[in-house]
């Protein structure tokens, strides 16, 4: 049974009022809403279901996974969090993992998370900031320094980029947010399904609608989100 | 055990970080252009954090105009809100002054443009130590009177354009009287950034120099 300390930490860090700058990033469907893709709350349940669930429990996952077992170790994570820029092939969604992980590094160093400060000191004597820092190396190090068993962390992880998605897509006026909780209702089920399987041993990804949609966007596009 | 921390990180070492807020076209970037050769005059060494909404074209506009190393400017792009990046979650431009910090141990002082927002933007105490709110007379003589957050809360309320009062038939003088008014002993000034002349910029430079840096300069 988990006990009450770590829930609460977990939703404290889950919660959208906690800063992270996951608020800039859209996941690629600021384009996909501009080009009439997703028109709708039916569209985007369908996005969260066959793209933005699948690509986070295949490339995500297993490097908060890794993370999570070398929370204590810097160089350990840093070994991860390299394999996971060399891995990442997208480089609009890689830029945005990078931004709100070192974000996440600040607020946590700040509020003395433990790992926290270490892994920011050791990627700042270390690591260059545009290939390091990436966010679930970030999220698996701070659910161990928060006490939180590995399920919590893959739970929380997922959750963020689900609603972080979703609220994008209120900000972009395609669903009310009273839709929006009904879409993040329904997609509680494929999100369990996918958390209830094994994780796969090595990380992959293949969501192209998102993952082109979010290199699609143009310099002269004016947008809302970053990404 | 977590720590509660002060509402900016007292401990951490490193450049002031001030703030400069107002709502879109009210001068934020000119001031930031005529005040680079004052404190490049005096020593002060500084780098420039631009929060524009949608694109990067504060930054860029710093960045050519030749009156900065453009390695000292970096852009957040905010999106829809700047006033969330600013004080909700203003975690990326913490990260990005970090990275001009680390880049350039020398800074004295990091600014950090909000991008355009109405009257009741404010900043977050963690990302900065000191904050000025630009409004310009061509907005109207009421903006003042209109108070809000960020003509009330900010150490500084500049008021911008006052060559352009008689062009937009306000008058200049009575709409700083009633800003010094309406804002106590919080300090008011007047400015204009471009020009043949410029008007207040000195004036500024001393009140952040003084009230951020700590040097010595009377009152």
């Amino acid at each position: 049974m988990t006990d009450l300390r770590s829930q609460l930490r977990m939703l404290q860090c889950c919660d959208s009022a906690f800063p992270s700058g996951a608020f800039a990033f859209s996941s690629g469907l600021e384009t996909l809403v501009n080009e009439g893709r997703v028109k709708s709350a039916t569209d985007l349940h369908q996005l969260l279901d066959g793209q933005v669930i699948p690509r986070w429990l295949d490339f995500d996952r297993p490097f908060l996974r890794q993370a999570f077992a070398s929370a204590q170790d810097p160089d350990a994570l840093y070994q991860i969090d390299t394999r996971c820029h060399l891995q990442n092939t997208v480089e609009r969604l890689a830029r945005a993992s990078r931004r709100i992980g070192r974000s996440l590094l600040t607020v946590h160093a700040r509020i003395a998370t433990p790992g926290a400060k270490a892994y920011q000191d050791h990627l700042r004597a270390n690591a260059p900031p545009e290939a390091t820092g990436y966010e679930p190396i970030v999220q698996g190090m701070l659910g161990a320094g928060l006490g939180l068993d590995l399920s919590q962390a893959e739970v929380g992880a997922l959750n963020t980029v689900v609603t972080g998605v979703t609220s994008a897509a209120v900000r972009l006026g395609k669903l009310g947010a009273l839709d929006a909780q009904a879409v993040l209702a329904a997609a509680a089920n494929a999100m369990v399904a996918g958390l209830s399987c094994p994780a796969p041993e090595y990380p992959g990804a293949f969501a192209p609608l998102v993952e082109i949609a979010a290199q699609r966007r143009t310099a002269e596009q004016i947008s809302l989100f970053a990404n | 055990m977590n720590v509660i921390s002060s509402t900016a990180d007292a401990k951490r070492p490193g450049a002031a970080r001030i703030g400069i807020g107002g709502p879109v076209g009210s001068g934020k970037t000119a001031l930031i252009e005529a005040l680079i050769p004052v404190f490049k005059a005096r020593g002060i060494e500084i780098a420039v954090v631009t929060n524009d909404l949608v694109t990067k074209e504060d930054a860029r506009r710093l960045q050519a105009g030749g009156l900065i190393d453009p390695d000292r400017v970096l852009a957040v792009e905010a999106g829809a809100c700047p006033h969330t990046v600013i004080r909700e979650d203003p975690t990326l431009n913490i990260a990005a002054a970090d990275d001009l910090e680390a880049a350039f141990p020398d800074l004295d002082l990091v600014v950090i443009e909000s991008g355009g927002d109405n009257l009741a933007s404010t900043f977050s105490l963690d990302l900065v130590d000191w904050w000025m709110f630009v409004i310009d007379v061509a907005q109207g003589d009421d903006i003042p009177r209109k108070r809000g957050p960020g003509i009330l809360q900010s150490d500084l309320l500049v008021i911008n354009k006052l060559d352009l009062a008689p062009h937009v038939f306000v008058d200049a003088d009575a709409i700083l009287a009633e800003a010094r008014q309406i804002r106590g002993t919080a300090q008011v000034i007047g400015c204009r950034c471009k020009g043949a002349t410029v008007e207040g910029i000195e004036t500024i430079a001393d009140t952040i120099a003084r009230e951020v840096l700590f040097h010595e300069i009377p009152a």
